[in-house]
Formats: C-alpha cells, structure tokens, sequence
C-alpha cells in the first residue's frame, strides 16, 4: 500500500517537475515507455536458440524453418495474409512479429498461450506449421552431432522438449528492438520525431487509439474485442474459427470476437494487418481501428498524422535501424 | 553322503535363508523409521511459506494498481499486466514444493481453491482491463464528441435557433453522462437511458452530419453507461475475491502440516531410538553368544590340534621307523656285501701270515750262520747244522714257492679290498645325493645303486633285467626318489620268492614327464588288496617285518613330486608299477616329507 502510494507521489511530482522544467526531461508519464536498451539473458542459450531459429531440420519434413515467417527483414514477421508452413499449408491467421516479444503478457492472436514456453511446445506440434512431434524432434536433434554437442555443453544434457523450448525461447526474447525515434523522444530527445510526427501521438491520445495501444510494447498486454463500436465481422463477411478469437479457448460468449491488443512496434514493417491479414496497408488498418474500436470516420489529415506517429516506433536491431 | 547329512544341510540351508530374511526385516523397519525422522524438509517448507507471502505482496499490489488503472493514474496497463507470468510462476512453484513436501488432501483441496481463485481473478483483471480502456476511452471522448455535434451544426450553417436548440438538447444528457461518471447511481442511469432515447428520436430531425456526430456521441455516451456498470460490478466481485483469506489460509494450512509433521517426526524419532536401543540388545546378545560359541570353538580346536600334533608325531615316527626299517635291510645287504671280500681278504692273510712265518724262520737261521761264519771260534759241527738248517728251510721257500704265494695273495687281497672300496663309493654316491634335497638326477643311476644296495636280497634267485631308454635327468629329491624304488623293488623281490625276473625301464612319456617301469614276474596283487596298498599301516608282512608305511609314503613322494604311481597286475604273472615324474618342478619341490633330517650315511 505504502509503495503503491510512493509511487503515486513520484509520478505526480514528476509531472509537476516536467511541467515546470520544459522539455529537458525525459517524458515519464507518457502511457507508451521506451524498450530497455539492454536485457540481461544466457548467451549460450541465445546462440544456441538462434541456429535453432535458421535450421530447417526443426519442421518435420526440413522444409521451413522459423525464420521463414519471422523474417528480420519484413520486421519479424512474413509480409503475406496468411503465412503457408510446411507442405504449402495455409494457415488461419496472420505472423505477428517476432521481435519484442518479451514485452507481450500473452501470446497468438487470440492471447491462448500465457508464456513464450507455452507458446513453442504448441507451434512445434501444429501440423500446419512445423509437424513434428517432440519425441520426434528430440531424437532428430539428438541424432545430429552438432546439436548433440550443443546441448550438451549447454544443458549438460542432450536435446529434451524442455531445453529445446528453453534455448528457443531465450533466443526470442533476445530479439528485442530498442531506440526507436519515439523511444528518443519518451527518453527527452525533443528532436528526435518531427513536429508532425507529435501530433500524430497528440492525436493517437486524443483519438483513443492509446486505451488499448499502451506500454511498452503499445499493445501486448490486454483483450479486446475486435469490434467494440461496430461489427468487424458481418462487415467482412465469411467468419472462420479463428475469427472467433479468445473464444475458442474460453467457449464464453463474451469472448467471442476477443483478441489481445497486438503490439504496434515496428509496426510499419509488417504489413498486412490484422489477425486475419486483411488490411493491405497501415491506412487501411487505421481506418478499420477508427470505425470499429472508436465509433467515428477517420478524419484524413488526422490519420495521417497517426500514421506518421507509427512510423517513429520502427527500432533497432542489433544498433541498426530495421527495414 | 548319507540321508541324515543330507538333511541336516538342507534344514541348515532353510535356516540360513529365515535368518537373512529376519535381518532384511530388522534392516528394513529401521530405514522405514529413519526415513519418517528424515521426512521434513524445512527448505521446502521455508519456501513455500516465502512463495506465498511473495504471492499475498503481489496480489496486494496488484489490487493497488488495478484501482489505480481504474482512477486513470495508471496510464497504462503494463504494471497489472507484469504480475501475471509472476504470479503463474510462484503458483507452479507451490504446487510443486507441495508435492515435494508430501501432499495432504486438504492441503490440496485448498491449493485447488486457491488456484481456481487465482484463475478467476486473473481472468476478472483481463476482463477489467479491457472495459476500463473502453469506459476511459469513451469517458475521455465525450467532451470531444459533444464539441463535434456543436461544430458540426455550425459548420453546415445550422440556423441559430436550431443550433440553440440542438445545444439545449445535446447538453443536459452530456452534463448528467459527467455527473452519472461521478457518483453513478441507479436513477439517474434510468433517466440518462431514457434522455438518450429521446435524443436518437430527435437525432432524425437535423442534417445527415449533424444526426451522425449525435449518433457518435449516443454511442459513446451508451458504452461510458454499459462499461460503467460492468466495472463496477467487476470490482465488486474483484474485491470479494478471496485471494489473500486464501493465501493467509494457504500460510496455516501449511504450517499447521508442518507442525504435525514435525510432531510425526519426534514420535518416529523416540521409535527410533527405541528400536535401536532394542537391536543394540539384540546385537548384543548375539556377540554374546558368538563369543560363547567361538569358546567352544576354541576348546574343541585345541583338543583338535592336540590330537592332530600326537597323530603327526606317530605319523612321524612311523616314517622314521620305516626308514629304520629300509635302512635296515640296506646295512644288512652291505653288511652282506662287505662280508664277503672282507672273508676273503682274511683268509688271505690268514694264509700269508702262515706263509710268512716260514719266511721268518728262513730269515732268523739265516741270521744265525751268518753272524757264526764271521765267528772263528765258531764250532765246525755248529755250523754244520746251522747249515743244513738254512738249506732245508731255503729249499722249502723256493720249493713250496712262498713268495709267488705271497704275491698272489697280496695281490688277491688288493682285490678283496678294492671290491670292499667300491660298495663304500657306492654308498658314498647314494648318500652324496642327500646333501641337495632338490638336483638334476639321472633315474637309471638311481636305479642302479639301488639295485646294489638290494643285491643281497635278489642275488641267485631273481634275475635282473634293465631295458633303459634314453630319458633326461629330473629335478627331484634323489633320495626320496631312491628311496621309492627300493621301496617297490624290495616289494617286488618279496612277491617273487624263489625264483623271478625283474625287469626296470625307463623311457620319455611325453613332453613333461618320463616313466619308469618296474615288473617282476611275481603272483600278483590280489584285488582284494590292491585298493588299499597305498593306504598308511597297510601290510601284508608278518608283524614285525614291515610297518605297511613303505607304499604309502612312496606314494605320497610321487605326488608330491607331482608325479604319479600306477599299478598293473595280474594274478600268477606279475605285478607293474609305473612310475611318472614330471622332468621340471613347478616349484622346488623341497620337503617333500617334511621330517626328514636326512640319515647320513656318509662316513665319518
Ligand atoms: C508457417 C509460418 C510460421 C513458421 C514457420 C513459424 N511461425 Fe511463428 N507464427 C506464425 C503465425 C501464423 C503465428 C500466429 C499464430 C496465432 O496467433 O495463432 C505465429 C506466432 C508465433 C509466436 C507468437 C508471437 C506473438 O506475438 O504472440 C511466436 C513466439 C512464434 N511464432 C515463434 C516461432 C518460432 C520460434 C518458430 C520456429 C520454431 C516459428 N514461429 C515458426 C507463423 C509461423
Ligand atoms: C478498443 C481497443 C483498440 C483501440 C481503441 C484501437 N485498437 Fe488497434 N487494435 C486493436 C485490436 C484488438 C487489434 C487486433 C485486431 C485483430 O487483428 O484481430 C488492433 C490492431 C491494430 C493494428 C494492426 C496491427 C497488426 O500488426 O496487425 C493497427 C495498425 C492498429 N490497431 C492501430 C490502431 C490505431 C491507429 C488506433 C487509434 C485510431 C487503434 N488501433 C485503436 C484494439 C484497439
């Protein structure tokens, strides 16, 4: 109670502080906050999670490998509706980036998976992905004289599902993307987004895009329904199961329709947009926010200063700016 | 085996197999006992009982941050996001340690409470999160919203009193929507409700654009009332949401079973102690009576070895005198031997000593008429006689050829002597071989000599007859070796009687061992006998001639030698005794009757 008290008392002072000082200090009570400029992992385990990452002997029939959909180079994620895994097989959804996944409280569209461990023990058995199984896979890995050095020097043991998931996972969440421009800005560089590009956060506010896009990840880190002021779906047309959202997972009514609030970070490289894949463009994903989830037409000049505020969240990877 | 032994064992073997299983018994109550007075384990226990006050701190200041999501001084919802993955982790780990400190059906009945509740708050959270967003959001664009319906009118050149109009019938709603965010309270919803239907109606009367900002506003104003509701309900529930009751029940559960598990640990500790206090005893008595028995054990081996020693002193004697008894038929044939030329040599000088005395008479009167021709007052008649005496004897000397006798029987004695020398040398041969208990030995000289020694026992009734084959000198006793052969050749002319042929061989066996044959012509060993020749005592001679040790002790010097005597016989055409000797000895096969102190039979 205490703590949560001190806390309320240092955020206030900071506003007063800032509203006195000017622009010199870092903006603190901004409801997005920076990606951390380090994060402390095993780099073993990294590396290790890493060549799991680039093989394509983890899917079942070494034809694909993570990175097919998770691309550094389309912003983590795989520039087509529905990403195809092995044998050509369409999937129901649409990649979301791999990058900043350690800022997300749950994970998949529909939020199913609460951790990234929960996350690859299914994806490895999803026979539309990778389709193998983890005995499988074990014993593939085992059988490998690399791996099973590998692990060995890792884990001190050979290949089991747990460490796999862990060295992957540990990868995962090495792959974050800090110094954003707008980070620079949160951090106190005035300078580093355009006049234009602020108001398009004054608007992002303004407009209520920042209710459920927040935090670090802007997004991440709640349920929505896909639709709060107006029926996305009989809009679209042609429902699927996994248009039914946390649902599937709850069987609660409520729920149908619910999907965690995805993160907008780096969100200009990974077209197209939405769990569904449907919005071709970041104008078109915006103006689909405004009818559905605020209940008004987009205004054009304020949504492309929207647009032009999304644009600063693009980080950087390894201490180069993404593409 | 007889029956009786047989069953012994067996009841002995059964009884053996109840004793071990009452040890593993004994063994097994107190590991069972020792693993109870293990059985708390207070790591374990220290933490689960720091999990959950982490787990109450965190659900504490969750709560503290979901109000403050809900008063909007949390600006986002990472701070009642973060706790989750937290709170599932420190939830498996309870779980866990639960299993690890041995579960209790209550215990898990209300770890199962707790989580359910765990599950419903979390859910409850996402849930407000969610509807907080939509209520702020909605709350935050009603000015907005309200602002637009106003510029809008006048943007399409609304008439004045129209736009008064609309603002009069806009306002009241929106102010009454800020204040029901304020104090919400169920009549004033009701009148809100009611205010907005009025409005949708009135909506239809104004311009297209107009009518769409007043349906944006209707909207927002209709979730601010519907999330407003659904939050407060929902912090209704949250806050009746037990979590840290269960917790704090959680926390004394826990400590409650560890308490009892520690009251279980005492009462197995004082068991413990008491069953090992009963196994010292029961240890004890059985030292005690391990040590009573090896007592008796001790009394009966000292009278065993006792018995043992008397037995291996009169088996020595036995020995002893058997060797007497060899050494005595020895000294009986060389004395034989000796007796013979000795006789002879006597004789001889028996006769010399006649013949000499003649010689001795010749060299006395010679004397005499000699010193009485150089006398010349000798008497004429003297010298005569003196003569004739000289010349009688002389004529006898040369005539009855006493000096060739002489020489002969000098010579003939020479003989006797050279022959009595040659029996010393043989005996010398024999016994020299007894200084090194261990040589190389040629067998067929070991035959030979033994042979000599036995002559006076074969001498004109057996005949002898030695077919040897080449064979390589042995590493063996000579003596013990020697003394075998006499053994079984002394035997053999005893089986023969008047009249018999012995017949010794030798030849290579093969590789490792060479064979030596002995065979006479005699009546055979009746097979009633043949089984126990070897055994000690065993004899067929009258009492008094044998000690019936002779077989038995050869045998033993084969074997010790690691060789082996086999019997051939057959009744009224004789008896074979082979003998196999291995040519090199493992090991030196000293001692191998251990009392020998060797009867010296050397000459002084
Ligand atoms: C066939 C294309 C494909 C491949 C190959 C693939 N993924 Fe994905 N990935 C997806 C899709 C589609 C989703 C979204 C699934 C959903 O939400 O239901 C996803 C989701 C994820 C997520 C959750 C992201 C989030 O924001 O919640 C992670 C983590 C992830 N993948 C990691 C991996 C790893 C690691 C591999 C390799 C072992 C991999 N993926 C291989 C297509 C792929
Ligand atoms: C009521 C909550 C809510 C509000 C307000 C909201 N969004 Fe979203 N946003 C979502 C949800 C939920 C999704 C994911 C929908 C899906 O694909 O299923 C989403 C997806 C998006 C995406 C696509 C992301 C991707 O990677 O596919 C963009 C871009 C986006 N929102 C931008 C905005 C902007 C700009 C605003 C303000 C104009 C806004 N959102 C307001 C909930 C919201």
């Amino acid at each position: 109670m205490l703590g949560g008290l001190l806390s309320v008392i240092a955020a206030l002072a900071a506003t007063i502080s800032m509203g006195m000082a000017g622009q010199v200090l870092a903006q603190v009570n901004e409801p997005i906050k920076p990606i951390p400029l380090e994060m402390k992992l095993d780099e073993r385990k990294v590396s290790l999670g890493e060549k799991l990452f680039f093989d394509k002997r983890v899917s079942e029939d070494g034809t694909i490998a993570c990175f097919a959909c998770h691309g550094y180079n389309t912003g983590g994620a795989d520039r087509t509706p529905l990403s195809k895994g092995i044998r050509g097989q369409q999937g129901d959804v649409n990649a979301p980036s791999i990058f900043n996944l350690a800022f997300n409280s749950r994970y998949s569209w529909d939020g199913r998976n609460e951790s990234l461990e929960d996350q690859i023990k299914k994806l490895m058995v999803n026979p539309k992905v990778m389709g193998t199984t983890w005995e499988k896979l074990t014993a593939r890995l085992n059988g490998q004289a690399d791996y099973a050095e590998l692990f060995k020097s890792v884990f001190g043991e050979p290949a089991t599902a747990k460490n796999i998931a862990e060295a992957i996972v540990a990868f995962e969440r090495s792959l974050f993307t800090p110094n954003a421009r707008f980070d620079k800005f949160l951090r106190g560089d005035k300078t580093a987004i355009t006049e234009d590009e602020q108001r398009g956060y004054q608007k992002f506010k303004a407009y209520g895009c920042i209710a459920c896009h927040q935090g670090v990840n802007v997004g991440g880190n709640m349920f929505q329904v896909f639709g709060v002021m107006g029926d996305y779906f009989k809009k679209r047309g042609n429902i699927t199961t996994a248009d039914l959202g946390r649902f599937n997972q709850t069987k609660n009514e409520a729920d149908k329709h619910v999907f965690r609030v995805p993160s907008l970070r780096n969100v200009a490289l990974t077209p197209p947009y939405f769990h569904d894949g449907s919005a071709a463009t970041l104008d078109d994903a915006v103006d689909i926010m405004f009818q559905y989830q605020l209940g008004r037409p987009a205004p054009k000049g304020d949504k492309e200063l929207i647009i032009k505020f999304l644009r600063t969240l693009t980080g950087e990877f390894k201490g180069k700016p993404l593409q | 085996m007889s029956t009786d032994v047989k069953k012994r064992e067996i009841s002995s073997g059964m009884q053996r197999n109840i004793n071990i299983a009452i040890a593993v018994v004994l063994v097994a109550i107190l590991g069972f006992l020792f693993s109870k007075t293990r059985n708390v384990d207070f790591d374990a226990h220290n933490d689960v009982i720091s999990n959950l006050r982490q787990l109450k701190q965190i659900d504490a200041e969750w709560n503290i941050d979901v109000f403050k999501s809900k008063m909007g001084i949390n600006n986002n919802y990472d701070p009642v996001a973060q706790p989750l993955p937290v709170i599932r982790e420190l939830a498996t780990g309870l779980t866990q340690k639960t299993v690890e400190t041995g579960e209790s059906a209550e215990l898990d009945t209300m770890l199962k409470s707790f989580q359910e509740i765990m599950a419903k708050k979390i859910a409850m959270i996402e849930r407000f999160k969610s509807q907080n967003s939509i209520y702020r959001n909605s709350t935050n664009f009603l000015p907005t919203a309200y602002d637009d319906v106003i510029a809008t009118a006048k943007r399409i050149g609304l008439s004045a009193a129209r736009q008064a109009e609309l603002e009069a019938t806009v306002n009241p709603v929106f102010s009454e929507t800020l204040s029901y965010n304020l104090t919400p309270d169920a009549a004033l919803k009701d009148k809100l409700t009611q205010q907005l239907v009025t409005l949708r109606e009135r909506a239809e009367q104004y311009p297209l654009e107009v009518k769409e900002s007043i349906e944006v506003l209707i909207a927002h104003i209709g979730t601010t009332l519907k999330q407003q509701d659904i939050g407060a309900s929902l912090l209704n529930e949250l806050s009746a949401l037990p979590t840290a009751k269960k917790i704090d029940e959680l926390s004394d559960a826990y400590s409650k079973t560890h308490e009892t598990r520690l009251l279980d640990q005492q009462f197995y500790r004082q068991l413990l102690i008491a069953y090992s206090v009963f196994l010292l005893a029961l240890l004890g008595y059985l030292g005690w009576r391990l040590i009573r028995s090896y007592r008796q054990l001790g009394k009966v081996n000292g009278a065993l070895t006792q018995a043992n020693r008397e037995l291996k002193e009169s088996q020595m004697q036995l020995v002893q005198s058997e060797k007497m008894s060899a050494l005595g038929q020895m000294v009986a044939g060389i004395a034989h031997e000796i007796n013979t030329p000795l006789a002879y040599v006597k004789g001889t000088l028996d006769v010399m000593k006649e013949h000499l005395s003649k010689v001795h008479d010749l060299a006395n009167s010679s004397h005499l008429f000699a010193t009485s021709l150089r006398d010349k007052n000798a008497d004429k008649n003297e010298l005569n006689t003196q003569y004739l005496q000289v010349a009688t004897l002389s004529h006898d000397v040369v005539k009855n050829k006493r000096f060739e006798e002489l020489d002969s029987m000098l010579s003939d004695g020479t003989h006797g002597i050279g022959q009595i020398s040659e029996i010393v040398i043989n005996l010398r041969n024999f016994s020299r071989l007894d200084r090194a208990s261990v040589a190389n030995f040629d067998v067929r000289k070991g035959l030979d000599s033994t042979l000599l020694l036995a002559r006076n026992l074969l001498k004109h009734r057996v005949t002898v007859q030695t077919e040897y084959l080449d064979v390589p000198d042995i590493m063996c006793s000579p003596s013990q070796i020697n003394q075998v052969f006499l053994n079984i050749i002394t035997n053999a002319a005893h089986a023969m009687g008047e009249q018999g042929t012995l017949i010794l061989r030798t030849e290579r066996h093969d590789e490792k061992m060479i064979r030596i044959e002995i065979q006479d012509d005699g009546g055979g060993i009746p097979s009633s006998v043949l089984p126990k020749i070897f055994d000690p005592f065993f004899t067929t001679k009258p009492i008094g001639e044998g000690t019936g040790m002779g077989l038995s002790i050869s045998y033993k010097i084969i074997e010790a030698h690691g060789g082996k005597i086999l019997v051939d016989t057959e009744k009224d055409i004789g008896t074979t005794f082979s003998i196999l000797l291995p040519i090199q000895q493992k090991q030196a096969a000293a001692g191998i009757i251990e009392d020998d102190d060797p009867v010296d039979l050397q000459p002084a």
